[in-house]
């Protein structure tokens, strides 16, 4: 699975390559291909670049440029847009660290690219700006799931406080109805089972956030693993919080 | 004119000892006159309800809540809210899910 998705990674990178490359010849681009293929331990070999930074074709590689810059910029909005989002459950102190990271660096650092695009007049202008705007930045690879895994990792850790909250008035409850005369069997082992359910999200979720928010645009792509991983222990612990919802619900059928 | 006096005062006395006692057993044997309350708590009522002890005199009663936590506290209290976040834990994490399968721009 993870390397079906590396692959598509060295695929798309490869494919960066091809527009940094085949329109303006980035040596970059280039690095950043084999630098995928690598990771993801492929042999394949890396297609050659096609210049097309040429004298002539200088005004149809800077649009192709300020295209992606422009499509990073918007990326980036919608990443602020969800690190500020106070309907999810990011921590201040994480919610503070993307919005720092992303609103003055990423995002002024996108624009100053954008300028010096414009202004480029020459292909290692340009060049330098592409590579840049990769290698530098990496709001695809990089800072589009630190983000939104940030996101769960918190979201999943305040569910999990609400469930811990709750303990205690279901552990209420399932005494109060056996105290009434009811059968409570069913009802204990369910809660016994979201413990446990819960518990092991905890584990999954513990200082994720932390690891997610420690990787930087320089350690693409070795830090995709890390977002796989991360991915793996959070979607295993949204699997426990359902389970322990639905034992929740059990346990609310068998008291009434 | 002497006599005439302490007749008066007797029966002032008389009078008021008399009104008294009659504003004491209107209505009630207890001591509660009008316009004041007396705060009661009651432990078994569900809800707050008032008692009148005599014309224009009410008690409050004060009901204790239960402790006893049913399954539609379990409902009401968490299971709900938990149900609606979990929702939205799944939006995120497809959307995370999705930056993962197919990253947009490559890079």
């Amino acid at each position: 699975m993870s390397h079906t998705i590396m692959k598509r990674v060295a695929a798309g990178v490869l494919t960066a390559g091809a527009v940094a490359g085949m329109t303006l010849a980035v040596p970059g681009a280039a690095f950043a291909a084999s630098s995928a293929a690598d990771a993801a331990g492929s042999t394949s070999t890396v297609p050659p670049s096609t210049p097309k930074c040429t004298p002539s074709l200088v005004s149809e590689a800077q649009q192709a440029l300020q295209a992606a810059l422009s499509g990073r910029v918007t990326q980036l909005d919608a990443l602020q847009s969800a690190a500020g989002n106070t309907a999810n459950h990011l921590t201040p102190g994480d919610r503070q660290t993307l919005q720092n990271d992303i609103t003055t660096t990423e995002i002024p650092g996108i624009q100053a690219l954008q300028s010096q695009v414009q202004q480029a007049t020459t292909c290692p202008q340009l060049r330098a700006a592409a590579r840049a705007m990769v290698f530098d930045y990496r709001v695809y690879v990089v800072m589009t799931p630190q983000t939104h895994l940030t996101v769960v990792a918190d979201d999943e850790t305040f569910i999990e406080g609400q469930f811990a909250a709750f303990e205690p008035t279901i552990a209420q409850a399932i005494t109060a109805a056996q105290d009434a005369g009811k059968n409570v069997t069913a009802a204990q082992a369910a809660f016994t089972d979201l413990k446990n359910q819960v518990a092991t999200a905890q584990s999954a979720t513990a200082g994720q956030d932390t690891t997610v928010l420690a990787q930087t645009p320089q350690g693409a792509p070795g830090n995709w693993q890390v977002f796989l991983a991360a991915r793996t222990d959070l979607t295993n612990a949204r699997n426990d919080l359902r389970s322990a919802y639905t034992d929740g619900q059990q346990i609310r059928t068998d008291l009434q | 004119m002497h006599d005439a006096k302490r007749k008066l005062t007797g029966a002032a006395l008389a009078a008021g000892v008399a009104v008294t006692l009659a504003a004491c057993g209107a209505g009630s044997s207890s001591h509660v006159v009008g316009g004041t309350t007396v705060p009661v708590t009651a432990t078994s009522t569900p809800a707050p309800t008032s008692t009148t002890v005599s014309p224009g005199t009410t008690i409050p009663v004060t009901a204790v809540p239960t402790t006893t936590v049913t399954s539609d506290t379990l409902s009401a209290n968490t299971l709900n809210q938990v149900a609606t976040e979990l929702g939205s834990l799944d939006g995120n994490l497809s959307t995370a899910d999705n930056d993962l399968n197919n990253p947009q721009g490559d890079s």
